[in-house]
């Protein structure tokens, strides 16, 4: 993908490990039922099954991986004004649940 | 879960009526599945029914009512009239809707709300009663705009502004037009369906003018000094299709005033334009439905509550897509299809408990100035007490490079596939 790990990513996914997200966090239902909102907004363009020419498909991927992503269109890093435009409302948690939700899609 | 009311139950409903209508005002949570009813199987109608029938596991009952046995999209359909795309490609279904989510599909349209009992008639006289109902029809057309002009005009001189048969005529009287010919089109005042749309339809045509008659030509008298994406339309106009395109603003013609059909002229207060294929694409308001059932206010159009799409008007109503006064949202399928996801999940809340999130609202309007030469513009918005506010805004630069357009071109295609899978299922 052409991307390079950033140090807020780094930093992000390490505290995402460390405070347990990644095994079975508290809250667990509340954070699906968020990311099951706020995909609404993806599912625009991103298809849950099958995909097309222009939009990749953002289902299936590991949660870091989705993150990782998602900071770096908040920052600027990668380049696509439109996601940069998605990304820059979304909190941490928002990433969270929208990569919890779409990690569980499509498999 | 895909019933049909039977008309024994219809009786059951009347009669019940005539002997307690305050007890049918309560909702009938209590005597089995809540009812939510949506009027309306458009960008936002149909996106609503799937998301409150999918999110809520069959919790609810969803009823669509909807008056074509298929819907095509007025997003693309500029492809279409410009020879881009089939008709069939911008057509699609209520079966999956059916068979995936359980709701209940019915063909009518309807004419009434009864807000004190909860019901909705649809034309024949069917009624269904509802816990919450959405109503989505679009919009509809001022036919009195122009002297001249009316409903039987636009069988001559068409919108193709609801996409579909309209879509046709426009289509088929640009192809049987000689080269050297004039295409007219009268752009609407705001605030209207698709703010880009128009402009799209002018270079989509322009291609294809360019390229089988060209030596044809386009005027555009415009209800509007300025417009969506100006600069970068009028930067592809120049570039693609040069000398073949003249827009008028309202502050050079002052706007139509009166249709010839005969004639085959829009007059404004001093010029009058002949044209060989006539685009009206008139004023507009909310759809006929929401008006009736008095959701609209003296605007022609909904308010809302910026929060649920809830009518501030009419309870336990909520009003979305181009309809509603979502303020600073353009009236788009993409807007439509954003605010629907934000209604499913008040009304799930409201009916089932479940967990209510603040709302988040996008839209984006992509349009294309030649093949392969795709723009577009975007925001994210949110509720405030005031109105749906934006809050972070892009749009494409004039002087992009081609392989950026070439991009964006093919980002839309892949929307259309995406967002029709989610309107539809």
């Amino acid at each position: 993908m052409g991307y390079h790990w950033t140090k807020t990513a780094v930093t992000l996914i390490a505290g995402l490990c460390a405070g347990g997200f990644l095994s079975v966090p508290a809250g667990a239902d509340e954070l699906y039922e968020l990311g099951q909102y706020l995909a609404g907004d993806c599912t625009a363009c991103h298809q849950l099954e099958g995909q097309a020419p222009g939009i990749p498909p953002i289902t299936g991927w590991p949660v870091e991986a989705f993150v990782m992503v998602m900071v770096a269109y908040k920052e600027g890093e990668r380049d696509h004004e439109l996601m940069q435009n998605v990304a820059r409302r979304l909190s941490e948690e928002d990433m969270k649940a929208l990569a919890v939700f779409f990690g569980k899609q499509g498999q | 879960m895909n019933r049909k009311f039977t008309r024994r139950e219809f009786g059951i409903m009347a009669g019940a009526a005539g002997v307690a209508a305050s007890a049918l005002a309560k909702p009938a949570i209590a005597q089995g599945k809540p009812k939510l009813v949506v009027v309306g199987g458009g960008p936002g109608g149909a996106t609503v029914a799937r998301y409150v029938a999918k999110d809520s596991n069959g919790a609810v009952d969803v009823t669509l009512i909807e008056a074509n046995a298929r819907h095509t999209t007025c997003f693309f359909s500029n492809l279409y009239i410009g020879g881009l795309r089939s008709f069939d490609s911008i057509t699609h279904g209520y079966d999956k809707l059916k068979s995936n989510h359980g709701i209940n599909v019915v063909r009518g349209f309807a004419i009434g709300v009864d807000a004190a009992r909860r019901t909705v008639t649809v034309d024949g006289g069917d009624t269904f009663s509802y816990d919450k109902l959405v109503v989505a029809p679009g919009i509809d057309f001022k036919f009195d705009a122009y002297e001249g002009y009316s409903k039987a005009v636009a069988e001559t001189f068409p919108h193709a502004w609801q996409a579909g048969p309209q879509s046709q005529i426009l289509r088929r009287q640009l192809e049987a037009m000689d080269d050297g010919g004039v295409f007219l089109i009268a752009a609407p005042p705001d605030p209207f369906r698709c703010p880009p749309g128009p402009y799209e339809r002018i270079s989509l045509v322009a291609q294809y003018l360019k390229q089988n008659k060209p030596r044809s030509k386009i005027i555009a008298i415009d209800a509007k000094d300025k417009f969506s994406k100006q600069a970068l339309f009028q930067e592809g106009w120049a570039k693609y299709y040069d000398g073949m395109i003249e827009w008028l603003p309202l502050n050079i013609t002052g706007g139509v005033k009166r249709v010839d059909v005969g004639g085959k002229t829009l007059h404004t207060d001093g010029e009058s334009f002949k044209g060989d294929v006539i685009n009206i694409i008139p004023p507009q308001t909310a759809g006929a439905i929401a008006i009736a059932a008095g959701l609209a206010d003296q605007s022609g159009w909904c308010p809302i509550d910026p929060f649920t799409m809830a009518s501030t008007r009419v309870p336990h109503v909520y009003v979305i897509g181009d309809s509603s006064i979502a303020a600073q949202m353009p009236k788009s399928g993409f807007s439509a299809n954003s605010q629907a996801k934000a209604c499913a999940l008040a009304i799930r809340a409201a009916l089932t408990g479940s967990r209510a999130f603040e709302p988040r609202y996008s839209n984006t309007c992509w349009s294309l100035i030649a093949s392969g030469d795709g723009v577009k513009v975007g925001a994210s918005y949110e509720a405030t007490k005031e109105k749906i506010a934006s809050t972070d805004t892009f749009i494409s630069k004039t002087g992009e490079d081609a392989a950026t357009r070439t991009a964006t071109a093919e980002e839309a295609d892949g929307w259309y596939a995406g967002i029709t899978a989610d309107i539809f299922g």
